[in-house]
């Protein structure tokens, strides 16, 4: 990455990549108020075709009210998202047809079988009806769960239900995907399974928007890290960047790894 | 469109495959159903049920009184059957009425009656307590009244016939009077003029009927209710499913779809109707085959099923937006469905309510499809006559529709 800025500061201008990368996703300048609170403070970054992007935080460091605004679920209340060259803002609909989310919590129909589940949202991202079984066949096998594709969710396991909770994000091809926390209660068996689909996903050029607490998983899997706290990007960059200008900026040896920077930048104080 | 049915699909899928909502939403109305009906066959005037009732009775008297009020009390109609069990002794009778609650009423005619009844009427003063007839006390049972009628007639008439003996014999007996006594048959008298006074009256009013007859099969009234009443109770399992997709977070992944959030919800409240009408029409197509009910006019029943059960998916998203979790809904729907079904004539005719309480009643659904039933399948009402309940029905489901889906919030409080 050439010409980027690393910025640490919590008050300070986030200055965007230029590194030539082919640009998806730029987010600009978003903003998000609750009433009073502020919950997204001026968020700005950019997302490269096929790229996977870390966005890091402590608890209300504004990560899901990003991801939120970036999906269409909230309006922003200023600023814009622009996917593959078309504004969240201003053509919602034609944007949520580009995106898949995974959310944080598991949101399945329990009592439907992991093929009804997936048709049915197949049915609403307009995913054609002669398609629509060999995508959902396609997908249960690409996760291990095609002997159970006639089972009712309610008899998955937790990890099971996971994979079917990514999955169900990708009936419809997005080209970008929107992953919130989607490792979170897993064994390391599904964790490992959940690694190499967004790898697999990563290497057929789909760009991949990372939200985690696990400071080894952002390691692993993203090209470019942003960490957020109290509604701001304080830091912006790969991992040796991070790391390196870390160093430099506070005279201090270089921690191992990311865990030790996450905790430098954002303190020790508990958030709810 | 196609998003809507898609969703009202899933729900539908959802649904069908909760056994146990199924068997409460259909199985246990109809068990109740037929349970009630059954108990209570009688109680909204079934036109076709006999009246049985048993008498305890004890004749110790050898004259015409004593086998006159036998002989009336042996009654096999289709209105009413009396069974006399004879006991020898007094006491047996008494014991009956007390101890066994299929005797109704005990009679006791004693020794010498019909002398005392002869001796009484040549006075013309009617003897008192000639014959003892015993019930339980505070007994509101109208089935010891018709007994206690049928023997207090037959001692009139026997009183009647006998006096008017007296009364020739006494005529004749007068010195200006010349009678071939032999000519004076007192027993065709007696019984002439006996019969006269028991039916004479009756024969003077003419029976006439004017409109139409009030057929009433006990299951015209409780099938359409107990429909009506457990049909509402499928707000929680429809409707409910709105709260119960927010807290599952199943509804925000709905949001994040590419669907108008309009055609989520009604893609919702499609379900909450199809099933509502689909459970209505059940018990209809139920209770027309297995209760024989007096359907009516078709197209009235139609229009006023399919009223109901968009009033009833109006209600739905009403309470739906006025409570933030399922468990509240679960607490609120009881309540809402008791009381308008109580008042609004779901467990017994809405006509038996005094006036006030029917208009009250038309705060809930209930009264106004209660209303509309009632008039098509006990009264023979056509469809015109019941568009006043069919358009008020509408109206209740616009109204609630509009508070609805103003309070509606999509979005939960994020913090």
């Amino acid at each position: 990455m050439q010409d980027s800025t690393l910025h640490f500061s919590k008050t300070g201008p986030i200055h965007l990549p230029k590194d030539g990368r082919p640009v998806d996703v730029q987010v600009v300048n978003l903003v998000k108020n609750f009433g009073k609170n502020e919950a997204v403070k001026g968020v700005s970054f950019t997302i490269g075709k096929g790229e996977i992007f870390g966005l890091l935080g402590p608890n209300g460091a504004g990560k899901s009210t990003t991801i939120n605004m970036m999906c269409g679920y909230l309006e922003p209340t200023s600023g814009d998202a622009i996917i593959d060259g078309i504004s969240i803002t201003k053509q919602p609909m034609k944007v949520k047809r580009l995106i898949g989310v995974v959310p944080q919590e598991i949101a399945l129909y329990k009592d439907l079988k992991a093929m009804e589940n997936l048709e049915f949202f197949g049915e609403l991202y307009g995913v054609p009806a002669k398609e629509r079984k060999g995508r959902a066949e396609e997908l249960l096998q690409f996760v291990g769960l095609y002997e159970h594709r006639n089972e009712p969710i309610k008899n998955f396991s937790g990890g099971m239900q996971r994979r079917i909770n990514m999955v169900i994000a990708l009936m419809h091809r997005p080209n970008f995907l929107l992953m919130d926390e989607p490792t979170v209660g897993v064994d390391p068996q599904s964790r490992e399974n959940i690694f190499d689909t967004i790898e697999q996903l990563r290497d057929q050029g789909t760009t991949i928007l990372y939200t985690t607490h696990y400071m080894e998983e952002a390691e692993r899997l993203c090209s470019h890290i942003a960490i957020m706290d109290e509604g701001r990007i304080i830091a912006l960059g790969t991992l040796e960047e991070l790391l390196a200008m870390r160093d430099q900026t506070r005279e201090v040896q270089r921690p191992h790894g990311l865990q030790e920077l996450f905790i430098q930048l954002t303190g020790k104080t508990l958030r709810d | 469109m196609k998003n809507l049915w898609y969703i009202a699909k899933k729900d539908l899928l959802q649904i069908l495959k909760d056994r146990n909502s199924l068997f409460f939403l259909l199985l246990v109305p109809l068990v109740l159903i037929v349970v009630v009906g059954f108990a209570f066959g009688n109680l909204f005037g079934n036109g076709s049920s006999q009246i049985t009732i048993t008498v305890a009775m004890s004749n110790q008297d050898s004259g015409e009184v004593g086998k006159a009020i036998v002989n009336a009390l042996h009654v096999n109609t289709d209105k009413l059957k009396i069974t006399v069990n004879q006991y020898n002794d007094p006491s047996q009778v008494t014991n009956q009425v007390a101890n066994n609650t299929n005797v109704n009423a005990g009679v006791v005619i004693p020794a010498g009656a019909t002398a005392k009844f002869v001796a009484a009427a040549q006075t013309g003063v009617a003897p008192k307590d000639l014959v003892q007839f015993y019930t339980l006390p505070s007994n509101n049972d109208a089935r010891p009244t018709i007994v206690q009628n049928i023997v207090s007639q037959v001692l009139s008439s026997q009183f009647a016939g006998i006096s008017a003996v007296g009364q020739v014999n006494s005529v004749c007996h007068q010195p200006a009077n010349h009678c071939a006594q032999s000519s004076i048959n007192t027993q065709t008298i007696a019984a002439t003029v006996g019969q006269a006074s028991a039916t004479g009256g009756t024969a003077a009013v003419q029976s006439l009927t004017a409109g139409k007859a009030v057929s009433i099969n006990t299951f015209d009234q409780l099938v359409p209710g107990y429909a009506i009443f457990f049909a509402l109770f499928g707000i929680n399992t429809a409707a409910g499913t709105i709260l119960q997709e927010k807290e599952d977070g199943t509804f925000r992944r709905l949001l994040i779809a590419p669907v108008n959030k309009y055609a989520l919800l009604g893609g919702k409240l499609l379900a909450q109707f199809i099933l509502t009408l689909a459970q209505l029409t059940f018990f209809f197509v139920v209770g027309y085959f297995a209760f024989h009910l007096n359907i009516g006019s078709l197209p009235a029943v139609i229009a006023l099923l399919i009223g109901a059960s968009f009033a009833a998916t109006g209600l739905g998203i009403l309470l739906v937006s006025a409570v933030k979790t399922r468990r509240q809904l679960s607490a609120i729907v009881p309540l809402v469905v008791l009381v308008t079904s109580a008042i609004g004539g779901a467990w017994w005719p809405l006509f038996l309510e005094p006036t006030w309480m029917q208009q009250i009643a038309k705060i809930g659904l209930t009264a106004w499809a209660m209303e509309g039933l009632n008039g098509v399948m006990i009264y023979g009402k056509d469809f015109l006559q019941v568009a006043p309940d069919i358009l008020g029905l509408l109206a209740y489901g616009i109204i609630c529709f509009v508070i609805g889906t103003r309070l509606f919030r999509f979005l939960q409080k994020t913090a």
